[in-house]
């Protein structure tokens, strides 16, 4: 499974985005507020497109929580609601994903009096009331049978939130977005799941690459733990951000079998001397579990150790990756440059701008 | 924005003629050195992204000569036509000035300040003496002429402060921007003034 095209208009600052030719490993660059990480959120928002609060979610991963009924347009293009977020997307084995989220008309909150209704101001945004969103999706399968359904995300009157889905459809596609802020509180599950299936050791040997002292991994009831040799386990937390950040991808790696996962800054946290190691653990894992990774850097050093990588140890793996340039034009339109291994490794090499 | 394709040496040159001829960058041309004319579907992304974002694309590259499969003519031909089949836009320029053959090398030699042109007579004299040496089957032995050496060697020969020859021996400054090196108000470079005081927006 995986994506092999995705559309997305209105979302947020991106008026228009279309990603082609899209691999196994896609690397997403550009300048800071291009709109990297709004395109990450969008694809993260089609992985699960009949699950209402991943639009609170993406917000959430931007240290925003609030969702009063001011904040449902924070994802419209330009905060307009009458400007339908539409997010599509071709899978790799022809099945299509369709999604469109939309306000949810409310009842006015206003309750005018009937013989004094004229006296009230006129205004033109009491026909823009909404307290919700819907997500309208449809999805057609590779032999062609279209389901349709819809969700919804409410804000009631006693300002919680209530959630109405869909009931007959059951997402198939795992999809995992780490991002700076969450990234350590998600390992401990995944590697529970890892350590049932006896598969820690290969977590413990690309940690080790980053800190050798590293002897074994547990999860007991204070979270993740680990050996490094000393009379007791020490929490993860007290190991460094590179460590925590690794095991938060390569655990991710593992939850998501043929899915995808989402990671904005890849390399934040990581020593340049660690990214060889994430970039090697990223290929091997993703082709062996067959995961598609979307990520987002604007660092030179990740993109030349990534071109390494590809040039000495993975060169079998360099067809399955993509680099894309996004550049934020005039009209709001985000445009994607591909760059396939051979242009990458070009302008790596010769030092040309493409972030 | 006018974003400039160069081989590679002359990005340095291109940039302080600009200066020299306009004032400062301000955002108005970027050099991209691509690493030789055979190279452009590489780096057709950077034309497009350029093209779709308004700006205008220019190719200033060597000619070079008809028996290295060069000469004025054929390559800019070939660029032409590459540029079609990329279907990339851009105007072109070739080194030394747009209508004979030669290189970037070429240009500087014609521009050099002219008290100093007896150092390009001294090398010229020097490369005429290892000409003379031959192996057994009676080749020359080394190579000559060598262009790029005699612009270095003239380069080299000038005095210098401290920080010149750091600038110099570290970041290769060949000092375009001295009017003691170079003559950048040579009529020789005409061609190039017309042609990036045309394109340069």
């Amino acid at each position: 499974m995986g994506f092999a095209e995705i559309g997305i208009e209105n979302f947020r600052g991106i008026r228009h985005l279309a990603l082609k030719n899209i691999k196994q490993i896609n690397l997403l660059v550009g300048k800071n507020n291009c709109g990297k990480s709004s395109v990450l959120d969008a694809i993260f928002l089609l992985s699960g497109f009949s699950n209402p609060l991943l639009n609170v979610r993406i917000n959430q991963f931007r240290d925003y929580d609030k969702l009063d009924e001011d904040d449902l347009v924070l994802n419209f293009y330009n905060m307009l609601p009458e400007n339908h977020i539409h997010i599509h997307g071709s899978m790799m084995g022809g099945a299509v994903r369709d999604l469109k989220i939309v306000p949810l008309a409310s009842e006015s909150k206003h309750v005018l009096p009937k013989d004094n209704v004229s006296a009230q101001s006129l205004s033109n945004k009491e026909a823009n009331i909404s307290n919700g969103l819907a997500m309208n999706f449809s999805y057609v399968t590779g032999s062609g049978e279209k389901k349709n359904g819809s969700s919804a995300i409410v804000i009631t009157n006693q300002d919680n939130v209530k959630i109405r889905s869909q009931k007959d459809y059951e997402e198939t596609l795992s999809g995992v977005y780490i991002n700076s802020k969450f990234a350590f509180s998600i390992a401990a599950d995944y590697l529970t799941n890892i350590i049932q299936e006896k598969q820690e050791h290969v977590i413990v040997e690309i940690l080790r690459q980053i800190d050798p002292k590293i002897k074994s991994i547990s999860v007991l009831k204070s979270g993740v733990n680990v050996d490094i040799g000393l009379s007791r386990l020490v929490p993860i937390n007290m190991l460094g951000d590179g460590v925590r950040k690794m095991l938060a991808i390569i655990t991710s790696l593992h939850a998501c079998k043929d899915g995808v996962i989402f990671i904005d800054e890849i390399d934040n946290g990581l020593h340049f001397s660690s990214l060889s190691s994430l970039w090697k653990a990223i290929i091997k894992t993703s082709e062996l579990l067959n995961v598609q990774v979307f990520a987002t850097t604007h660092n030179i050093e990740s993109l030349q150790s990534l071109n390494k990588v590809l040039g000495d140890d993975c060169p079998a793996s360099r067809d399955k990756i993509m680099c894309y340039s996004l550049r934020h034009m005039d009209t709001d339109e985000l445009k994607a440059y591909e760059y396939p291994y051979e242009k990458f490794n070009y302008v790596i090499n010769q030092e040309i701008e493409i972030r | 924005m006018t974003r400039i394709f160069v081989e590679g040496r002359e990005a340095d040159f291109i940039d302080k003629y600009l200066m020299f001829l306009i004032g400062a960058n301000a955002g108005k041309w970027e050099v991209v050195s691509t690493g030789g004319y055979s190279n452009l579907s590489m780096i057709d992304q950077k034309f497009k992204e350029n093209s779709d974002n308004g700006g205008n694309n220019l190719v200033i590259f060597d000619a070079d000569l008809p028996e290295t499969d060069g000469g004025f003519k054929a390559r800019k031909k070939h660029l032409e036509e590459k540029m079609k089949e990329l279907s990339v836009s851009g105007q072109v320029f070739l080194f030394p000035n747009n209508k004979d053959d030669g290189d970037f090398e070429s240009m500087l030699e014609n521009i050099v300040n002219e008290e100093h042109r007896c150092l390009l007579e001294c090398f010229e004299r020097y490369e005429g003496c290892i000409g003379r040496h031959c192996d057994d089957q009676g080749n020359p032995k080394y190579v000559t002429p060598n262009r790029k050496a005699k612009i270095y060697a003239y380069v080299e020969s000038f005095k210098k402060s401290n920080s010149e020859k750091e600038k110099f021996k570290n970041k290769k400054d060949f000092f375009f921007d001295n009017p003691d090196y170079w003559n950048l108000d040579s009529v020789y470079l005409t061609p190039l003034k017309e042609f990036l005081l045309e394109n340069v927006k």
